[in-house]
């Protein structure tokens, strides 16, 4: 339990995330964080893979864009939990004369109360090893090149496991952890995209179009999700403890990570490489769509990420199933037998397949500046609609609604940048942050949460996202 | 012209985003909070039936009862106990026949009769030994030859029993012959004189009339078996014993007073032949035999010789109706003495016997469940294992301790639970109670019964006992409960006492559930 306990404690606490440009949920660069993950229309040059391929023939003719890690990384971090803020931290966790607080039952409560929504933690990090775009010009194209790694974790910490930390094992009463869930998986994609301006169809009011897409190939180094997670720890009148587990986990895993199986005897260990042997692999496509209507809307419609992924290496179902009730501690062999109950039975499974995190993207952007001249410097307002089609790593089927501005009143003011995301996995985020720019570097800073920087005790997210890119 | 005021304007930017973040209160040193927390657990849920407490073992059983019920059986072993009627298969008394006279130079053949020892009555009969004598005297002046054929007697070969004398004139002539390995068959003309050996004597001689004189006798006739009449015989006393040996169930002795107890006496008398000789048993005694004293089995009258004849076998059931068996089992004897005359044949009637005959004694008792229980005690040492390490060190930071103990007793026997905590060596570390008298058993009153001694309902009872900090620690410590259930029925110590009546699926059900309230330290 001790263990459990400071495992949970140290996730809550420590869990570092840097948000993917993955799925409907995932964030990407500093601008769009900026913009409170409003990206759809307003993504250009690298920043357009992943999220609409064709937004990559906006950039200027002849125009050859990357980034990397100089000279600053495209690097995005953050931290946070649904259910706990650094005031929470500090007062439960932080020390009281020099000594450990003791809490007192209404501390019990209120640390209770925060779990009331469930204990979500989120492990989303991705690393651009290298994108490089090219645009020609409208007629022949523009090209595009990624290679990026992700890892992507959701866990949800059972509600009543804090309830029984806290107050103990009351009686006649049932401890359920249905609301537990695992979602997590490492993933390298390799994408080339090409877009380009299609022909006037003269469809007005809308302009000309540009269609993009983008073709991945993915490898996957792991992968875990529950089937299914119903166990609860049963109290009744007469103190007996009845435990129940129906859990089951499906996984896949690298040859490299010393994976076994339970019944396997053999010797085997992991070797720590960057690059793993895949445990599965799958293809993918982002197909994108972008122009204006009336002349001033920018409109932004991209389908990403369908496809799949089929797993075929270490294939598992981790199994704990089976009931037990503690009648008498007395009774003999009873640890043993309880351990042997719900030791996680790693069974092997046949191949199966995941989907991508396919993810519908529509996005809609002003440029205030060019309708009305009399605006001070360059003013964008841009809103999108990010919708996940499915519950894989990254994605989330609840809809996440974006709005976002950013404006450079004069050249020798930075960009300023601000916007909203509602809905999604983690529900409302301020953004805000800030662009420099030159003829040929950009810098961007970023915070999608505004709320945790200006009242930060309070902030249960603190992300941070900074990043240059290269453009001749 | 611009590149100031833009520089400016970044340096406070970035240090205003450094001030803000100098006003986050990052938690330095990280520490797990402490806090109280209830630990409920079940440490002990047992029922004991009866089973358990009368120790079922070898002695003691269930017996199925009309109503589909069953009754506890408290039940000897089958003990057997034979004497052998070797003594009544002889007849050693002399028999004889004297003075006879016969004239040896007739050439007719003489038939004599000489009687059997005791008055036996033979129709067959197989040797051991037996003692053939003659005596013959010429007092002629011829010689004489003496022919002398038994036509029941043959020896194992088929051969008849003949003897062949010379007898010198004016003398005298002894001999003596063993029986043994011969074989009596009653000859066809003598079948309405079955009590004489028929002797046929044949003589020659050189003078016409030459009288010899005979005298004949028959003794010590032992039998390898016999078919006729062998006059009725006292065996004598025989006192024969056999240990009870009741395993477990000789704890109850001086506990309990038994009810509907049986005594199966089977006497068999033993025997190849289909018409055995008749027995008479007199003055039989069944005394039990106890650490220091003995108990007669009497009957309903206070008689404790027992006497009967039986031909076969004979069944003889102490009930407490026609005994004082209840009493006598109570008495749980450790070991039973028979002690009776046996008079064979009594009624002098015709019957078959053998040297391998035996009157076989066969005895066993029981009694059903229906007992009175002064007081009987069990041990029963159970494991708490389920306490880890870190259990333990929390039980040992425990607030207070409170074990909840509940007993739902379902057996009409009041109990006195004791439950004493030990440590992994079984050393005593104390006794749970809260008796403010400084007793340290539990009382838990029996099940109701109504007037026919059956439960009419459960009885339950609990208590629950504090820990103070010292029995904290000790509980902490704790590997073994080891559980004392004493039981007795009500009013136990009248005499004659009420009994109840038990069944093996009467049990006591025995909750000990503890609340531990401590202080949950991660760090």
């Amino acid at each position: 339990m001790k263990k459990i306990f400071l495992h949970f404690s140290a996730i809550i606490l420590f869990t570092s995330i840097t948000w993917a440009q993955y799925g409907s949920i995932g964030s990407s660069d500093a601008r769009s964080m900026s913009l409170g993950n409003t990206y759809n229309m307003i993504s250009r040059g690298v920043y357009s893979i992943g999220i609409n391929p064709s937004n990559l023939i906006i950039s200027p003719d002849n125009s050859l864009e990357f980034n990397t890690v100089l000279p600053i990384p495209f690097l995005s971090l953050g931290t946070g939990t649904n259910f706990i803020n650094l005031k929470n931290v500090n007062y439960y966790f932080g020390k009281v004369n020099d000594q450990p607080r003791i809490l007192t039952e209404n501390d019990k409560q209120n640390l209770n109360s925060l779990f009331a929504n469930g204990g979500l933690v989120f492990i989303n990090t991705s690393l651009n090893l290298l994108s490089v775009t090219y645009k020609a010009d409208n007629n022949i194209g523009a090209f595009g090149f990624a290679m990026k790694d992700v890892l992507e974790g959701e866990f949800h910490f059972p509600h009543e496991v804090t309830n029984l930390l806290t107050d103990g094992n009351l009686i006649n009463h049932t401890y359920n952890t249905n609301d537990a869930k695992v979602n997590a998986w490492w993933i390298r994609e390799y994408s080339l995209s090409y877009a380009r301006q299609l022909p006037d169809l003269g469809l007005k009011p809308i302009g000309k179009i540009n269609v993009g897409i983008s073709l991945k190939l993915v490898n996957g180094f792991f992968y875990l999700k529950n089937e299914s997670i119903n166990s609860y720890l049963q109290t009744t009148n007469d103190y007996r403890i009845n435990l129940y587990a129906n859990n089951q986990i499906l996984g896949a895993f690298s040859n490299n990570f010393g994976f076994k199986y339970s019944n396997d005897t053999t010797e085997s260990h992991g070797n720590g490489t960057p690059f793993p042997s895949p445990a599965g692999t799958g293809f993918g496509m982002d197909i994108g769509f972008n122009s204006t209507i009336f002349k001033v809307w920018n409109v932004s419609l991209a389908l990403t990420d369908i496809g799949g992924i089929h797993w075929n290496e270490n294939t598992t179902m981790i199994t704990d199933t089976g009931s037990y009730t503690i009648n008498d501690i007395s009774q003999s062999n009873f640890l043993d037998t309880l351990k042997n109950k719900f030791n996680g039975e790693k069974i092997k499974t046949g191949s199966f397949s995941s989907g991508l995190p396919t993810a519908l993207r529509l996005g809609v952007s002003y440029n205030l500046d060019i309708n009305h001249n009399s605006w001070p410097g360059r003013f964008l307002f841009a809103f999108d609609y990010n919708q996940g089609l499915n519950n894989e790593p990254g994605n989330s089927l609840t809809p996440r609604f974006s709005v976002g501005a950013e404006w450079k009143p004069m050249d020798w003011i930075p960009f300023v940048r601000s916007g909203f995301s509602f809905g999604g996995l983690l529900g409302f985020h301020w953004g805000f942050g800030l662009g420099i720019e030159t003829s040929f570097l950009e810098f961007n800073i970023g915070t999608l949460d505004l709320q945790s920087l200006l009242a930060p005790n309070s902030g249960k997210y603190f992300s941070v996202a900074i990043d240059s890119r290269w453009m001749f | 012209m611009n590149q100031i005021p833009e520089r400016i304007l970044y340096v406070t930017i970035i240090s205003l985003f450094f001030f803000k973040l100098g006003c986050v209160n990052l938690p330095s040193d990280l520490v797990v909070p402490e806090w109280d927390t209830n630990f409920n657990l079940p440490i002990v849920n047992k029922t004991y039936t009866l089973n358990d407490i009368i120790r079922s073992q070898d002695y003691i059983s269930t017996q199925a009862a009309t109503n589909g019920d069953s009754l506890y059986l408290i039940q000897s072993g089958n003990y057997s106990i034979s004497s052998n009627v070797g003594s009544f298969v002889q007849v050693t008394n002399p028999a004889y026949v004297r003075n006879v006279y016969i004239n040896a130079g007739s050439a007719n053949a003489d038939t004599i009769y000489i009687p059997f020892p005791e008055g036996a009555q033979l129709d067959s009969a197989s040797f051991i030994s037996g003692n053939f004598a003659l005596h013959v005297s010429n007092s002629s002046s011829a010689n004489v030859n003496l022919n002398l054929m038994c036509p029941g007697l043959y020896s194992s070969n088929g051969s008849q029993f003949n003897v062949q004398r010379y007898i010198s004139a004016n003398q005298q002539d002894t001999a003596a012959y063993n029986l043994a390995g011969y074989n009596y068959m009653i000859p066809a003309n003598q079948i309405n004189n079955k009590g004489s050996l028929q002797v046929i004597l044949n003589t020659t001689s050189s003078l016409p009339v030459s009288y010899i004189s005979l005298d004949l006798y028959l003794s010590d006739f032992h039998f390898k078996s016999i078919s006729g009449i062998i006059p009725p015989k006292s065996l004598g006393v025989k006192t024969e014993s056999f240990n009870l040996d009741l395993g477990d169930a000789a704890d109850f002795r001086n506990k309990v007073y038994l009810q509907n107890g049986k005594l199966y006496l089977n006497i068999d008398y033993l025997s190849k032949y289909s018409n055995p000789f008749g027995v008479e048993v007199k003055n039989l005694n069944i005394i039990g035999i106890g650490n220091a004293d003995s108990l007669f089995l009497t009957d309903s009258t206070g008689n404790s010789n027992f006497n009967f004849k039986f031909v076969g076998s004979y069944q003889k059931l102490f009930t407490q109706k026609n005994s004082n068996i209840n009493k006598f089992i109570s008495f749980f004897p450790s070991k039973v003495l028979l002690s009776a005359e046996y008079i064979m044949n009594p009624d002098d009637k015709e019957g078959s016997a053998s040297i391998d005959d035996s009157v076989n004694f066969n005895t066993y008792f029981s009694t059903t469940s229906y007992l009175s229980l002064k007081t009987s005690t069990i041990y029963d040492s159970t494991r708490i294992s389920g306490f880890s390490q870190d259990d333990r060190d929390n039980i040992r930071k425990a607030k207070f301790v409170n074990l909840s103990v509940s007993a739902d007793n379902g057996i009409p026997l009041t109990s006195y639970l004791q439950i004493t905590l030990a440590d992994s060596l079984h050393h005593r570390l104390f006794t749970v109670t809260n008796n403010s008298d400084g007793s340290d058993s539990l009382y838990i009153p029996g099940a109701d019964v109504d007037q026919n001694g059956n439960v009419s309902s459960r009885t339950p009872s609990s208590i629950i006992v504090q820990l103070d900090s010292t029995e904290i620690i000790k509980f902490s410590k704790a590997h073994y409960a080891i559980i004392k259930v004493s039981v007795r029925t009500k009013s136990a110590y009248l005499n004659p006492p009420p009994v109840v009546y038990i069944r093996p699926t009467d049990n006591l059900i025995l909750h000990i559930n503890g609340q531990i309230k401590y202080r949950v330290d991660l760090n």
